[in-house]
């Protein structure tokens, strides 16, 4: 390895090459349990020294996992098989933005609240409102192909991608997609490249179509005796035509919690509403607030609040977003990881139901159940709050998990439709895809990276094991074969 | 160890990351060691015993304790009390901040923090009145 080290140094420079213990251990964590050091980490500048990277490491069968801002819920960026961490941050030049194409080009680096910053100058939006924030760069949120808060109204982050350079291990650059809104030229390779997680090529540059940033906006919240209501209200919302932004649903275990500990004096509920929705002029925006508001009483909806100030909209948005800070006041010592059943799929016609099951099926097992649903495109967000030191909850966990997922595939649903597979998920990937769609899979990478390099360990296409070549954050920690003796 | 009071800061960060966008050291490196999270997952292994403290010394110290992280915090850590109490016991254990001693002999040297001739700022002086 030293020998690749000082090869890497040649292309990158020593600036560029990181390999003191001390930092390397600074890269082994993400919001799973898992703890995995790389052997180096290596800050490319430009797509030349990426190609001349994949292209050593490549000939030296070297592991290289891809890295954007490190904040995979599902252990995507964790180089679990050791070797170079390629860490993108540094490429981060927002190359152009241009009102007149509609698209900006930058660089995978670039930080998605920092992007946005630039386009709201510029009247324009990338509208994903990614959860993770400034913590995710583009080239991370393009190869998991996220969602975002604002999936309901603009769908996932791949159908915004125009253009795509991608550099694969044996050096060659791909440009994919121009400058021009549209292409159909044989098979959509970027759609293929988004959501891949580095196991293909590294997304060196995107060119990604913008929305207008709507002048005036509200968000609405109100809370429901049971969550049926809730979801009938969210479904007459989308019927409406009014084109909410988002519409999502707390569940009333979570509101009750966050309401008390941040004295809120929220009321006792099934669940929580919240919506925002965004017009073109004030009158515009004030006809579609009506409508949302007749259809949120019409369902069952009560307390509505209207939220045009800050202050009142993070109030509204605390249910769906302080869940984590509220459960170490009630239960010090307890948080949420990244588990295998984090962001199932359901009908949308089945949400209220999964979103109740979800919940019972965690308290089932002793431990606490935080479900969150993002209401107008089913996916289902459960978090298990655990106390690290306790062994019996990372069983309770684990026995959650399983129990979710099957549970989730019986009603037409599906295991992930957010985070990805992950190395998280690599036990589960086989019962979500079927047998014939992963020897595809495999095949697929095969032909993109015959030698296995490109963030291995990950999407079951070389194990469909976890835990089994990672260190644990907590000693108590259960792993996958000692749940089998 | 006084840091092993500081251990359910250490283990509650949930490596989000989001302290990273107002860290003023870690905006200009891209160094996750730089930045409160990865000073975390430092000071969690030195904890366990896979870092020593000499390893750790010159990140710990690489932090202006602005409080800018736990104030992007969703969980509000004080981030800074920790990173203060790792150095406390760095200076114990003999692993003081060596330009923080510079500084101290530069000025009972020079009377200045930089250990620069004191003459100059005469000089200065008498430039500005010129």
């Amino acid at each position: 390895m030293l020998g690749t080290i000082k090869q890497l140094i040649q292309i990158v420079g020593e600036t560029n090459v990181v390999s003191a213990k001390v930092d390397r251990i600074a890269y082994s964590r993400d919001l799973t349990p898992y703890f995995a050091v790389p052997d180096a980490v290596v800050f490319p500048m430009n797509t030349e020294q990426v190609v001349e990277i994949l292209t050593l490491l490549n000939e030296k069968g070297v592991p290289v996992t891809p890295r954007g801002g490190g904040a995979s819920f599902q252990g995507s960026s964790l180089a679990v098989k050791g070797g170079i961490l390629l860490d993108l941050s540094r490429m981060n030049k927002i190359i152009e933005i241009s009102n007149e194409d509609m698209i900006a080009i930058v660089q995978s680096g670039v930080r998605y609240e920092t992007f946005e910053h630039e386009l709201e100058k510029r009247g324009l939006t990338f509208p994903h409102d990614v959860g993770s924030h400034d913590a995710a760069t583009i080239g991370g949120i393009l190869a998991s192909d996220s969602n975002g808060h604002h999936a309901y109204r603009h769908g996932r982050v791949g159908a915004w991608i125009q253009g795509m350079e991608v550099v694969l291990v044996d050096g060659t650059v791909l440009r994919l997609g121009t400058r021009a809104p549209r292409y159909n030229m044989g098979y959509n390779l970027a759609a293929l490249f988004a959501g891949s997680e580095g196991t293909l090529g590294i997304i060196t540059e995107a060119t990604l179509k913008l929305a207008p940033r709507m002048p005036v906006e509200a968000t609405v919240g109100a809370f429901f005796k049971n969550l049926d209501g809730l979801i009938s209200a969210s479904l007459a919302i989308s019927m409406s035509g009014i084109d909410a932004g988002t519409i999502e649903a707390t569940d009333g275990y979570t509101v009750k919690t966050i309401s008390d500990v941040m004295n809120l004096g929220f009321p006792t509920c099934e669940g929580n509403f919240v919506g925002d929705v965004q017009g073109f002029d004030e009158e515009n925006l004030q006809r579609k607030l009506m409508v949302m508001e007749k259809i949120l009483k019409e369902h069952g909806g009560e307390n509505i609040i209207t939220a045009r100030d800050e202050e009142t909209t993070n109030k509204l948005w605390a249910p769906r977003l302080e869940i984590d800070t509220a459960i170490v006041k009630v239960h010090p010592g307890y948080r949420e990881f990244g588990f295998a059943a984090a962001d199932p799929c359901v009908p949308l016609s089945k949400q209220a139901e999964a979103i109740r099951e979800i919940g019972r099926i965690i308290r089932s097992h002793g431990v606490i159940a935080a479900v969150f649903c993002h209401a107008g495109i089913g996916i289902i967000h459960p978090a298990v709050l655990i106390d690290a030191r306790n062994r019996e909850h990372w069983v309770a966990m684990k026995k959650a998990e399983q129990e979710i997922l099957e549970y989730v595939v019986s009603i037409g649903g599906v295991v992930t439709a957010e985070h990805g597979f992950g190395y998280v998920k690599n036990p589960y990937v086989r019962m979500a895809i079927g047998p014939d769609k992963l020897e595809l899979d495999r095949k697929i990478k095969k032909l993109l990276d015959p030698n296995g390099i490109l963030n291995p360990g990950k999407m079951a296409l070389d194990t469909e094991e976890r835990d089994s070549d990672v260190g644990f954050i907590y000693k108590e920690y259960v792993t996958d074969k000692e749940m089998t003796e | 160890m006084s840091l092993e009071k500081y251990r359910h800061i250490i283990m509650e960060c949930v490596s989000c990351g989001l302290c990273q966008s107002n860290c003023p050291i870690y905006r200009q490196t891209n160094l996750e060691s730089h930045s409160a999270k990865g000073k975390m997952t430092i000071l969690f292994a030195l904890l366990e015993g896979w870092l020593n403290w000499d390893e750790v010394a010159e990140r710990m110290y690489e932090c202006t304790t602005c409080k800018n992280c736990q104030a992007t915090c969703l969980s509000g850590l004080d981030i800074p009390a920790v990173v203060e109490a790792a150095r406390a016991e760095l200076v114990k254990r003999g692993l003081g901040n060596k330009i923080s001693a510079q500084l101290v002999e530069n000025m009972q040297k020079t009377h200045n923090p930089f250990g620069e001739d004191p003459k100059a700022r005469n000089r200065l002086k008498e430039l500005a009145e010129a």
